[in-house]
């Protein structure tokens, strides 16, 4: 009785252990569904930032892929997004002019029709959290699907017709995008903020290796050193919106005097985040630009109307307007005027030109690859 | 035929074990709740509307807008009643205060359930959170580089931002065409404050702790600032000024 007992349980264990088995050979087989198909095939890309840059916020839904990356770089050249295929977002946001436009006060749309205001730089947008002048949209994905829409009047089903019949892009978005490598309106948009994501700084300009990287104003030379004394003091009064970080803009709104409203809220010619917001307080107000750059990307302003940056210097200095929402920051001792000398303008110009990155220019990561080809 | 019942007793041994572990109950949580403190400016008993709200200092008899009012407080200290101390300190637990914002003029806590009896908190940031820059956080953080509060010139966050815009002319009818700015920073600028406050935090219940802050206490307080002549400081550039708005910042914070 006693030898059949054992026998019993010896039997049943090697049936459980079987089972086990079993059902862990189960678990583990893959679907024969799943094969052909990885969304997670493209190769994970890292951004390289300068010193004191801050980590870019990244969307889950769209991380960034060198193949994500590579399809973005050529649809944001190609001009097959714009409903007569005249024109990219390369041909407004061009690399050689700190990518915004080259020297025009407005950039012409696709129907050859001027913006309503000057073209932004794209350089370090994947910092910002609101884009445009008037921050009217919080995402990057959303700020290219608007100019895509309102610049170059894309024609969605046409354009993706065109793209879909181009083996090159085929390939492409099957690359970037895997087992979602539909060539449709989100995944161009996704690849597109993709490599708009990767236009950063170099940390190769002169106020990154020698004033924000080592922290010493003396490797300035003395015209740029006094210029940077200028920009931090309350007499250039720069520091309030321009260095809050190494991006150069506190990515606020403010009026900075530009336009005389006389004693309305109303009387400005563009409202800029007030015409969005709706709320008065916010008229006259515009997004702080990067200074990143800025001798590349002139003409000056959200309206272009200061085409040089010494215009720029001497607005501040001599002709600062007065309206009833001008930042108080631009009020000093009841003047809104700095009144600088011509030696404390040179100085500051001086300065703003350690700000250029020329590797950005040139830099094949980030001019147009059609050129390449 | 031995060796056979020694496995069974191992295996029947190392199943007890197992089903033994599977009951064995976790430690038992800490009840938790949350404090929120709620920050009130006012103005004549009044809530401060920023921008658009029209104030007069009659003391000085000025005129006078809030544009900003924003400021960091970190470091929570808070006393039980049986007066052990609970401290959360880091910067996931700073808070940034923007009085124009009004989701962004609560900071809220996890507190372990019980009674206290004090509240506590720095008036801006403490050494080490001082020490870090915009670039070590993620750019929405309150620390992160989308507040615009940090001064590279000075490595220094600004603790405190008070920006307005003002008529000082004697009849009170020009325009607002003067400002005032206090921008407070550096590290001896940070200010430990603390109130006697009776408060209960229960489990999974939030208790909103009302911080008023008198704003022409922030003019008027032990340390009168002229709204004619003392108008502006940066902290370094202005230290004297600097040091008297801190005083009265601190001043015009109250626990009801």
């Amino acid at each position: 009785m006693r030898r059949r007992l054992n026998r019993q349980f010896v039997v049943f264990t090697y049936a459980f252990i079987a089972l086990l088995t079993f059902l862990l050979a189960e678990g583990c087989r893959k679907d024969p569904n799943m094969e052909p198909c990885n969304s997670l095939a493209a190769t994970p890309y890292s951004l390289v930032k300068p010193l004191r840059f801050p980590d870019m916020t990244i969307p889950s839904n769209n991380p960034l892929t060198e193949e994500g990356i590579d399809l973005g770089h050529y649809l944001f050249y190609d001009s097959t997004l714009s409903f007569n295929h005249t024109i990219s977002c390369g041909t407004c946001h061009r690399p050689e002019y700190g990518f915004a436009d080259s020297g025009k006060v407005f950039s012409l749309n696709a129907k050859s029709l001027p913006t309503k205001r000057n073209t932004p730089a794209l350089l370090n947008s994947g910092y910002q959290n609101k884009f445009f002048y008037d921050g009217r949209q919080l995402t990057l994905e959303d700020a290219i699907d608007d100019a895509i829409v309102h610049e170059m009047f894309v024609d969605w089903d046409a354009s993706i017709k065109y793209l879909s019949a181009s083996s090159f892009y085929n390939q492409k978005f099957v690359a970037a995008f895997g087992c979602d490598s539909a060539i449709n309106k989100q995944n161009i948009i996704k690849s597109m903020a993709q490599f708009i994501r990767t236009i950063i700084s170099s940390g190769k300009s002169d106020i990154d290796t020698k004033l924000i990287a080592p922290n010493n104003p003396s490797l300035l030379s003395a015209a740029e050193y006094n210029g940077y004394q200028l920009f931090v003091s309350a007499r250039g009064d720069c520091f309030h919106c321009h260095f809050t970080s190494p991006l150069t803009s506190d990515n606020l709104f403010h009026n900075s005097g530009l336009e005389d409203s006389d004693t309305t809220f109303f009387g400005f010619k563009d409202l800029g985040r007030g015409g969005f917001t709706k709320d008065s307080i916010d008229n006259g107000k515009f997004k702080t630009p990067t200074l990143r750059n800025i001798a590349m990307t002139g003409p000056y302003m959200h309206d272009g109307s200061l085409q040089t940056l010494k215009d720029v210097i001497d607005f501040y200095s001599d002709s600062v307007k007065w309206s009833p929402t001008l930042d108080p920051k631009m009020i000093h001792a009841g003047n809104i005027r700095l009144r600088l000398t011509p030696t404390e303008k040179a100085d500051m110009l001086a300065f703003m030109n350690t700000m250029s990155d020329r590797e950005i220019s040139v830099n094949p990561k980030y001019t147009n690859p059609f050129y390449r080809h | 035929m031995r060796t056979i019942n020694i496995f069974s007793i191992v295996i029947v041994s190392v199943g007890l074990l197992l089903m033994a572990n599977a009951c064995k109950p976790d430690p038992i949580p800490i009840a938790k709740g949350t404090l929120t403190l709620h920050f009130k400016p006012v103005i004549n008993g009044a809530d401060l509307i920023p921008q658009s709200g029209l104030y007069i200092n009659t003391a000085q008899n000025v005129r006078f807008k809030v544009d900003m009012l924003q400021f960091y407080i970190c470091d929570l200290v808070v006393k039980r009643a049986d007066d052990s101390i609970v401290s959360l300190t880091g910067a996931k637990h700073v808070g940034l205060i923007k009085v124009m914002d009004i989701i962004s003029k609560d900071v809220s806590f996890s507190l372990p359930e019980g009674e206290y009896k004090e509240v506590g908190f720095t008036l801006g940031l403490n050494s080490a959170l001082n020490s870090t820059q915009p670039g070590d956080y993620s750019t929405d953080h309150p620390l992160g580089t989308d507040n615009g509060n940090y001064w590279i010139m000075n490595s220094s966050y600004v603790f405190t931002k008070l920006e307005g815009v003002m008529d000082t002319t004697a009849s009170g009818t020009g325009s607002f065409t003067r400002s005032f700015l206090f921008h407070l920073g550096t590290n001896d600028f940070a200010a430990p404050v603390n109130y006697m406050k009776l408060f209960t935090i229960a489990k999974d219940q939030t208790n909103t702790i009302n911080v008023n802050m008198d704003v022409l206490t922030m003019f008027n307080g032990a340390f009168p600032i002229d709204m004619r002549s003392e108008v502006s400081t940066n902290t370094t550039d202005n230290l004297p000024l600097a040091q008297k708005f801190k005083n009265n910042f601190i001043q015009s914070i109250s626990i009801p």
